[in-house]
């Protein structure tokens, strides 16, 4: 029989631990290779416009919504879902799911920023970065379902990046995640600052940021730009992925929730805006000294990191070697803060319903996630990763996102309470902006979002992948995380819901 | 940069790193503690 061990709820230290913890969760790898694509791509400077009326309307909303849900019931995303209904607790178990699928590749490509941070010393990716990363580094098969062995130069720094990130959450919340962000971010931030000055400095910077920035006002008119500004908040801040119902529960009860909202939001914002400036002015030098446009070179994701990043650094006139252990040191800073929160989910998950110990817990969680992840350290496993991640981000995460709104808003219709609630513990009242927000505005636009997705997936099957690949693997992991929150709500509770709040 | 890109620069600027410091001069203000107890310093 398992054994059931009663356990104090984890506690964040303080409140300032909490918030650097939920930004270390925030800001990952995608505000540093993503964001900065995503303005370029979808109007320049125009494309702020609805990228703060996402933050308002979505990001804000659903970050206050999580919190307040992880804070009132002291517990992980199906203890909080399954207070609202008890029929509902499996939405708590398919987010958890959708964010251990996730974590599962964000490790291998942590790892692949752990070994890029190594071959900053001398510049090891030689002139051609694009032979280097997709040959030499991952050895990619010739097609899809050519899995390969397992790549050895992949799979050494993908076995540190998650002793790291193992030895992090066995550590716990306090001593392991608290102090990992507070240590972390700002060393980030500090990393960040030091990349701004030196891409500001670099001949053809201002090319970069005047292609950045000058707005196209006409973009506006095409939905997909709307589309665009809600899906990088919606990704960026890091909603549904219950991180933030987890940390949020290890919060004293009836903490302030508004502001840190606020604190979080405009921090992951903030951050991503001012990486913009670093990210394009180094395109705009790297244009320059290739002759060329800076839409030319611009670009995103893998490509922006481990092909034009590693071209930039070798052009810079000095220290060469700094300048990628800077930027590889801040992917890598914002990529482990954000693993060990995706974790954190289902590990909380599990403590919660099957009443295990932290390290028994932890262990069952990361010891799965190391070896699914395995079959992205494999020869084929770019192909593998680029798959899963497009469909479980516009799938999983949306969907189950707009389950979470429909479920507060219209099912259990408790929005108003919830409102209520928030302001008595906070000095920023929260208004009706919010319950319009989270009732009408955030699922209109996502189930738009939604349907616009599925048009797009038959129009233009996804990457020029074959349809067995997209639908096995890219479909076979949205449909799972969803019958894995079937199966886990099936499940007995080990625990009372009194144990689970001790 | 042109004017267009300097007018979007200082507008982003603004709202997103002068929205972030108000929040924490909110949290520097009123919300340090972590517990409850934030409405009785209000």
């Amino acid at each position: 029989m398992t054994e059931v061990v009663e356990e104090q709820r984890d506690q964040f230290g303080s409140k300032l631990g909490f918030i650097m913890a939920a930004i270390g969760s925030a800001i990952g790898l995608g505000n540093i290779w993503r964001y900065p694509y995503v303005v370029y791509d979808n109007g320049g400077g125009a494309f702020l416009l609805p990228y703060f009326i996402a933050i308002a309307t979505a990001g804000i909303p659903i970050l206050i919504l999580e919190y307040y849900l992880g804070n009132r019931y002291q517990g992980s995303a199906p203890v909080a879902y399954r207070s609202l209904s008890q029929r509902w607790e499996w939405l708590g178990w398919w987010q958890a799911a959708v964010s251990f699928l996730i974590g599962t590749y964000y490790m291998v490509i942590i790892g692949w920023v752990l070994a890029y941070f190594y071959f900053s010393f001398g510049s090891q990716w030689g002139s051609d970065t694009e032979a280097f990363f997709t040959g030499e580094f991952l050895g990619v098969s010739d097609s899809f379902w050519s899995v390969g062995g397992l790549q050895f130069g992949v799979l050494i720094p993908f076995v540190i990046a998650w002793a790291i990130v193992y030895w992090l959450l066995i550590r716990g919340v306090g001593r392991g995640i608290q102090l990992a962000s507070m240590v972390l971010i700002p060393l980030m931030a500090l990393m960040m600052l030091i990349i701004v000055i030196r891409g500001l400095t670099l001949p053809g910077a201002v090319e970069g940021l005047n292609v950045l920035f000058t707005p196209d006002f006409g973009a506006l008119l095409d939905p997909q730009v709307w589309i665009a500004a809600y899906g990088q908040v919606f990704f960026s801040i890091g909603v549904a992925f219950s991180v933030m119902i987890t940390y949020a529960s290890y919060l004293p009860r009836r903490s302030e929730l508004p502001n840190s909202g606020f604190i979080v939001a405009l921090s992951n914002s903030g951050f991503e805006f001012f990486a913009a400036l670093g990210v394009f002015s180094v395109l705009g030098f790297l244009a320059v000294q290739q002759n060329t446009q800076v839409g030319e070179v611009a670009t995103e994701g893998v490509g922006l990191a481990f092909i034009a990043f590693p071209q930039i650094i070798n052009q810079l006139p000095a220290l060469n070697s700094l300048f990628g252990l800077l930027f590889f040191g801040a992917l890598l800073f914002a990529g482990l803060t954000s693993a060990v929160s995706i974790f954190e989910v289902g590990i909380s998950g599990v403590r919660d319903k099957f009443g295990f110990a932290r390290n028994r817990a932890v262990s069952i969680v990361c010891g799965l996630a190391f070896l699914v992840g395995l079959i992205y350290v494999t020869k084929g496993g770019l192909y593998y990763l680029d798959t899963i991640d497009h469909f479980i981000n516009n799938y999983g995460l949306v969907l189950s996102g707009l389950f979470e709104v429909i479920l507060v808003a219209w099912v259990v219709r408790q929005l108003r309470n919830i409102q209520s609630s928030l302001n008595e513990n906070s000095y920023i009242p929260v208004g009706y902006w919010w319950i319009l927000a989270l009732s009408i505005i955030t699922p209109i636009i996502l189930i738009g979002v939604t349907a616009f997705n599925i048009y797009n997936e038959f129009a233009n099957p996804y990457g020029g992948y074959p349809a067995s690949g997209l639908l096995v693997l890219g479909g076979g992991a949205t449909v799972l995380a969803v019958v894995l929150g079937f199966i886990f709500q099936s499940l007995r509770w080990r625990r009372s819901r009194e144990e689970v709040n001790r | 940069m042109s004017a267009g890109a300097w007018i979007m620069f200082l507008v982003g600027a603004v709202l997103l790193w002068g929205g972030l410091i108000l929040s924490i001069l909110n949290y520097l203000r009123y919300g340090r503690s972590s517990g409850s107890g934030t409405t009785g310093s209000r």
